[in-house]
């Protein structure tokens, strides 16, 4: 399993460039607007850049050779979802360690509220990846943003018919505390992942490669 | 060291049913035209697709069911599949060296520098022959007493096949007990290396043979009408017509050049053979 996050590890040092580029964004971001949106744009460039490594094992036909390596089906999908997270960690610890430069730079301190802002896009960027992980590997990196799209207006009609049947819905949510919505948005997280990592699971057993 | 059983897999029209065995020691070619079903015994032996029915068995175990510690003991080299063009020598080896309890970094750096693998050049400017040199030298890597080789040789000239058919001898070479399975559909290249020889046409098991065998006792005798009439056909395994006549495989060349001393009889290779037994021009 290890070799596998090696692999992905040397893919996405493929493209130092775009990382390079993505933390030089980010900085240029520090300084001009607030922390949310940085620690926020570069925790989701991160989940995006490591999820995308499925597309290079999909690219070429890589998956039969990888499959032939002293690995299973399952330690392939538990590598991708270890090495997912754990870019996103990076990716928002890198996010925050820059935001924190920039407001000592900018002679401002580090205020407990953006602290829990920041924390908030790590289930956001876990969500993420507990959707794309498994519809990247039904469906490969092209069909699955079909697949995506598709699933985005699901969720926006269910949304509206949610609206539609319960008006006073909006009104009731807003008196959920910020900690109350932090932890129900953890809770979700760690549920979608856990159902996410069993249907990656049965894809890749039932892949005929 | 593998078993297949009465292998069944259907895709569409097609359909696969064979079985064969592959001892220790022993160095087993597949040999058929391209869509004979090569590349679907493989990978039902990896434990790539799962078969429709049969059992395959590899190292004693269901191929399905192989586990990490398994496959530590196979190497595989497929025509169609490899690392990813983006990485280079380097990294393949930094990826093997956390997968593989008996990779030896140095000692595969230095043999793809032999054979002209630059390290740090992504696989993607790497010509059809330096690939297919890396996925055998990867499935060699590791001391595997298993190899399974579909098409190593696919697409390449001359001289780089025989270079990797040199790699492949060196390996056989250091230990006895080391098997192999190798698919080719350019019959010479097993001609020299392989033990024996499995034909499969249309998904089935057409003939089972050593190669010394093939190559002592197999034959085509080239005969006019007239002579083929007066012909003694039981050990005839294939005729078909000519413009000369009949051209017919036996796997009793001793019996025509006894009996009949004025038959064109012609040494029969794998790839005669191939087309004998499959209807092939």
């Amino acid at each position: 399993m290890l070799g596998l996050m090696r692999k992905d590890l040397c893919l996405l040092l493929q493209r130092s460039r775009a990382l390079v580029v993505m933390v030089g964004v980010g900085v240029i971001i520090g300084f001009s607007t607030d922390g949310g949106f940085l620690i926020g744009y570069l925790t989701m460039i991160s989940a995006i850049l490591t999820i995308g490594t499925i597309s290079y094992d999909e690219f070429d036909n890589g998956y039969p050779f990888l499959l032939t390596l002293p690995v299973t089906r399952g330690s392939y999908v538990t590598a991708k979802y270890l090495f997912c997270l754990l870019g996103v960690l990076a990716g928002w610890a890198a996010a925050s360690v820059i935001f924190a430069g920039c407001c000592l730079v900018r002679g401002e301190g580090f205020r407990m509220e953006q602290l829990a802002e920041a924390l908030a896009f790590l289930p956001v960027a876990g969500l993420m990846t507990a959707v794309m992980l498994p519809l990247q590997l039904k469906y490969g990196a092209e069909k699955s943003r079909l697949a995506l799209a598709v699933l985005a207006g699901g969720v926006v009609a269910l949304g509206y018919m949610g609206m539609k049947l319960f008006p006073d819905l909006p009104g009731s949510l807003s008196g959920i505390s910020g900690a109350a919505f932090g932890a129900a948005l953890v809770g979700a997280c760690i549920a979608a992942l856990a159902v996410s990592f069993y249907c990656s699971l049965g894809i890749m057993e039932k892949k005929e490669l | 060291m593998i078993s297949v059983k009465n292998l069944t897999k259907h895709y569409g029209d097609f359909s696969l049913n064979v079985s064969l065995e592959i001892p220790e020691g022993r160095i087993t070619g597949l040999v058929g035209k391209n869509g004979a079903g090569k590349s679907t015994v493989i990978k039902s032996i990896l434990g790539l697709v799962r078969p429709d029915g049969g059992t395959v068995t590899v190292l004693g175990k269901d191929a399905g069911a192989l586990t990490p510690e398994d496959k530590q003991h196979i190497g595989a080299a497929l025509s169609d599949s490899g690392f990813s063009n983006y990485l280079t020598v380097r990294d393949c080896a930094k990826i093997l060296e956390k997968l593989y309890d008996r990779f030896d970094r140095k000692a595969f750096l230095d043999t793809c520098a032999r054979y002209g693998l630059p390290e740090n050049k992504q696989l993607q400017k790497f010509s059809t022959g330096m690939k297919a040199k890396l996925r055998v030298l990867v499935a060699l890597s590791h001391g595997a007493k298993l190899l399974i080789m579909d098409e190593p040789t696919a697409g390449m000239d001359v001289e780089a096949r025989n270079e990797i058919l040199d790699i492949l001898r060196a390996y056989l070479a250091e230990a006895e007990d080391r098997s192999v399975l190798i698919t080719s559909h350019i019959a010479t290249d097993l001609e020299g290396l392989c033990d024996d020889i499995y034909l499969i046409h249309n998904g089935k098991i057409l003939l089972h043979e050593d190669t010394d065998v093939i190559l002592s006792d197999y034959a085509v005798l080239k005969v006019t009408e007239a002579a083929f009439a007066g012909l003694d056909k039981t050990y005839l395994l294939a005729r078909r017509q000519e413009p000369y006549g009949m051209r017919c495989l036996t796997n009793q060349k001793q019996f025509y050049m006894e009996n009949y001393p004025g038959l064109v009889i012609e040494k029969c290779g794998i790839d005669d053979l191939i087309l004998g037994m499959t209807g092939g021009k």
